[in-house]
């Protein structure tokens, strides 16, 4: 039992080569565009819920591998998704992060687009004539979007195989949740904040079991509850992971109380935690009476924006919406336990990857799949190793 | 005699190429990824004072060009220095500046680590067993740390020389007071500067800028001749400038420094300093030692520490005094180090996007006066671990 000779950083640990990862993942530019070519650029990203864009012109902005866009409920009520810029001189249409329009006006020019994107004023046209410019050809960049579940989902790729084939079983721990027609979701809480730390960093705090330990509300309600051996991990064809088996004891954190099981959301009891991680970088989490949204957006390889969703039912009775809203901000809440310390683990391991100071780090756990084994860790490094074409435990070939 | 046109400004002057220094190597990207390589990655740097690690188990954190580390001493009494990052999952461990821990538990998984630097618990360690990794695969990265003189010193390169061979000559005028044992640390102030790292270390080499210091223009200039300032080059670029005296009650509001304060080896009035290549200097002034240290953070941003030392067990009343001494000169809001921010900042403005071009170095004095001999040799020191001409250093890359 010693320290390490400092020389000795270089050398990959000597593990299994799909036990460790390679610090490049986290700060090579090369492999960023990669992310962004091979994975982000290709598979299905959740935009938002068809709650937060209920009625006609409804709108909300947001950026997805790098790209700006604006999903947008249409005068015909089917949702699209947009490019957030003119066609006349690129500038970005809507400024807003959410909102509801009937036109699109761009500001610059006072070019208009109607809300299933095509152009439909220009401002003294006439001059256009004789180059033959026209409005006709002059609609908004569409992106492909699909729905499932409630869930609004974009893919930058025209190619991308259906939502449907993308996201596989993978949501199937929440079928009983989503599956009864009298319950419908609705967001009732969004937070954004930028980390500055590699997308991946935010994605590996969902993903990663063992670190309950550094969770106060986990040690004390979550580590108490059932035993390891009753977790199930699971992993789906892409990356797509989930998680049950999980409960919590909430009484046993001062200041909270027992949650009522008729408040639980459908084919959950209150003390359930399921998750499921869909690959690279959306989880949807419940904890029997309310459920949450994480969103990852890369800005560069070392600052990500996490957007974060808190969902209830439609409908309920105030008293209801309060309480599950105490529920999510508890845990989940910009000042919420977990949220923040998540927030500095992500930004403690920038801190030594993103100059390149630490090396590798360690996902060899092996549970047979139960407690807080490494295997989904494992998993989302199989699938981005197989889309980049690079393996994370050696990227760079060297 | 006119004012310079575009091409005459871009010239050189036809001077000794060692009297010009080009302003690429405070500008390109290259260069300062280079002196990380070649400067930072290769020479002793000056981490910290061993009074401020007293106790078994006392630890700084600091980071050094993009490297967290963490300097502690062993319940031995040794005190080593660690990269500060979990062997797991690559978190910075200690994010406090200092503290007193015998273990060292990363927040993250709860990861702990000795005073030594060994992996001494994982929690729930079982589940690593199919993959054959133990606590022994998982000890912290040690740097090495050698004291001298009760400087905290670490390298980078586990082959580099001992640092007694690295310094050489260059700290004996403070070996009577550093190697007392009798001082301890009693300032400690960081900021960060918007300017290249060199230009601040040059703020210590450069005796000429004195006129720009209200304080020396009336305390040091007036006090001894120039002749008897005394500029010396060691091996490893370190250089010294001494002979300086100081008349302190020709400032307002200072007065002259009894001698009974004098820290070990110096006279009241004294005035010396050596600059420990690349990026340290000390400064002793009779009754006070200050301690700088310069860190970049990228090629246009740097950290600079400053440190104060007086002697151990000074009544309050005779610290107190020493403070002042200190922070007349010295302090966040003394004249001098603002005034040298300024200055270096200054440099930064003109060279950042190319407006100024290079600067010269070219006063010569017999080693006296204000020679800019110091200025001189570190740039020679430079050139040779750079590889590199500091009046040309593109062409001499592109040259490889």
């Amino acid at each position: 039992m010693a320290a390490r000779r400092f020389a000795d950083r270089d050398n990959p640990p000597d593990l299994n080569p799909r036990d460790y990862v390679s610090g490049e993942v986290y700060r090579d530019a090369g492999l960023f565009q990669a992310e962004l070519d091979q994975v982000l650029g290709k598979v299905w990203h959740f935009a938002c819920h068809e709650s937060e864009i209920a009625g006609a012109g409804d709108y909300r902005t947001f950026q997805h591998a790098t790209q700006p866009l604006f999903v947008i409920r249409g005068e015909d009520g089917a949702l699209r998704c947009f490019f957030n810029v003119c066609s006349h001189r690129g500038a970005r249409l809507l400024g807003d992060v959410a909102g509801t329009a009937s036109r699109l006006t761009c500001f610059y020019h006072l070019w208009t687009y109607d809300t299933c994107g095509r152009c439909v004023d220009i401002p003294r046209e006439e001059a256009y004539a004789t180059t033959g410019v026209e409005k006709s050809t002059l609609g908004l960049r569409e992106v492909r979007t699909a729905t499932r579940s409630g869930l609004v989902f974009v893919t930058l790729d025209d190619a991308a195989p259906p939502l449907d084939e993308f996201l596989g079983d993978s949501l199937e721990i929440f079928d009983d949740v989503f599956g009864d027609p009298s319950v419908e979701y609705e967001v009732f809480h969004f937070h954004r904040g930028t980390v500055e730390a590699n997308w991946k960093a935010w994605q590996e705090t969902i993903v990663d079991l063992y670190h309950e330990f550094m969770h106060v509300v986990l040690r004390t309600t979550q580590m108490t509850a059932a035993p390891m051996t009753e977790r199930d991990m699971r992993t789906y064809p892409g990356g797509h992971l989930a998680i049950g088996g999980l409960k919590a004891d909430y009484h046993n954190y001062k200041a909270y109380g027992a949650r009522e099981d008729s408040k639980a959301f459908p084919g959950l009891t209150v003390d359930d935690a399921r998750f499921t991680p869909l690959f690279p970088d959306t989880t949807i989490i419940t904890r029997g009476t309310v459920m949450r949204i994480d969103t990852v957006t890369p800005i560069d390889a070392h600052r990500t924006v996490v957007e974060s969703r808190g969902l209830g039912i439609k409908g309920e009775p105030e008293a209801d919406r309060r309480m599950r809203m105490q529920h999510h901000n508890d845990y989940w809440g910009p000042f919420g336990r977990n949220v923040p310390e998540d927030a500095f683990a992500a930004e403690a391991c920038e801190k030594a990857f993103g100059s390149g100071a630490a090396r590798y780090q360690i996902i060899a756990r092996d549970e047979e799949g139960q407690g807080q084994d490494d295997l989904m860790l494992r998993a989302y490094y199989k699938a981005w190793s197989d889309m980049t074409g690079h393996p994370s435990h050696n990227p760079k070939n060297q | 005699m006119t004012a310079r046109n575009a091409e005459s400004w871009r010239t050189l002057p036809e001077i000794p190429e060692t009297h010009v220094v080009s302003g690429a190597v405070y500008t390109d990207p290259t260069i300062f990824a280079d002196e990380k390589k070649r400067v930072f990655e290769r020479c002793w740097h000056l981490a910290c004072h061993e009074s401020e690690l007293a106790n078994p188990f006392d630890f700084r954190t600091f980071d050094y060009v993009g490297t967290p580390l963490i300097a502690i001493r062993g319940r031995d009494g040794v005190i080593r220095t660690f990269m500060n990052v979990c062997s797991h999952r690559g978190a910075k461990i200690i994010h406090e500046p200092a503290g007193n821990a015998e273990r060292l538990t990363c927040f993250y998984h709860l990861w702990s680590y000795d005073d030594r630097g060994a992996c001494v618990d994982i929690p729930r360690p079982e589940a690593y067993q199919s993959a054959g990794l133990t606590k022994d695969d998982c000890g912290l990265f040690e740097i090495r740390t050698e004291t001298y003189l009760g400087l905290v010193f670490i390298n980078l390169d586990d082959q580099a020389p001992a640092v007694t061979e690295y310094i050489g000559e260059a700290l004996a005028p403070f070996e009577a007071s550093l190697g007392s044992g009798e001082l301890e640390v009693f300032h400690y102030n960081r900021s960060v500067l918007h300017a290249n790292w060199k230009a601040w270390q040059e703020t210590n080499l450069d005796l000429y800028h004195e006129w720009m210091h209200v304080l020396l223009r009336r305390t040091q200039m007036t006090a001894a001749s120039m002749d008897n300032r005394v500029v010396k080059a060691f091996k490893n670029g370190h250089t010294m400038g001494g002979g300086l005296k100081a008349a302190y009650d020709k400032y307002k509001g200072m007065a002259s420094r009894d001698s009974d304060m004098a820290l070990p080896g110096l006279t009241p009035d004294d005035f010396f300093f050596v600059d420990l290549w690349p990026n340290a200097a000390l400064l002793a002034r009779g009754t006070a030692i200050r301690i700088d240290v310069v860190t970049p953070i990228d090629e246009k941003t740097m950290l600079v520490e400053w440190r104060g030392l007086g002697r151990k067990g000074d009544s309050p009343e005779v610290r107190r005094t020493r403070m002042k001494h200190h922070n007349q000169y010295w302090g966040p809001l003394g004249r001098n180090v603002p005034e040298d921010a300024f200055a270096a900042e200054a440099c930064e403005a003109g060279f950042r996007n190319g407006a100024a071009v290079y600067q010269v170095l070219a006063r010569e004095e017999n080693g006296k006066g204000q020679d800019d001999g110091m200025m001189r040799t570190w740039y020679a020191e430079w050139a040779r671990r750079m590889e590199r001409s500091p009046a040309d250093p593109l062409r001499s890359a592109a040259a490889e």
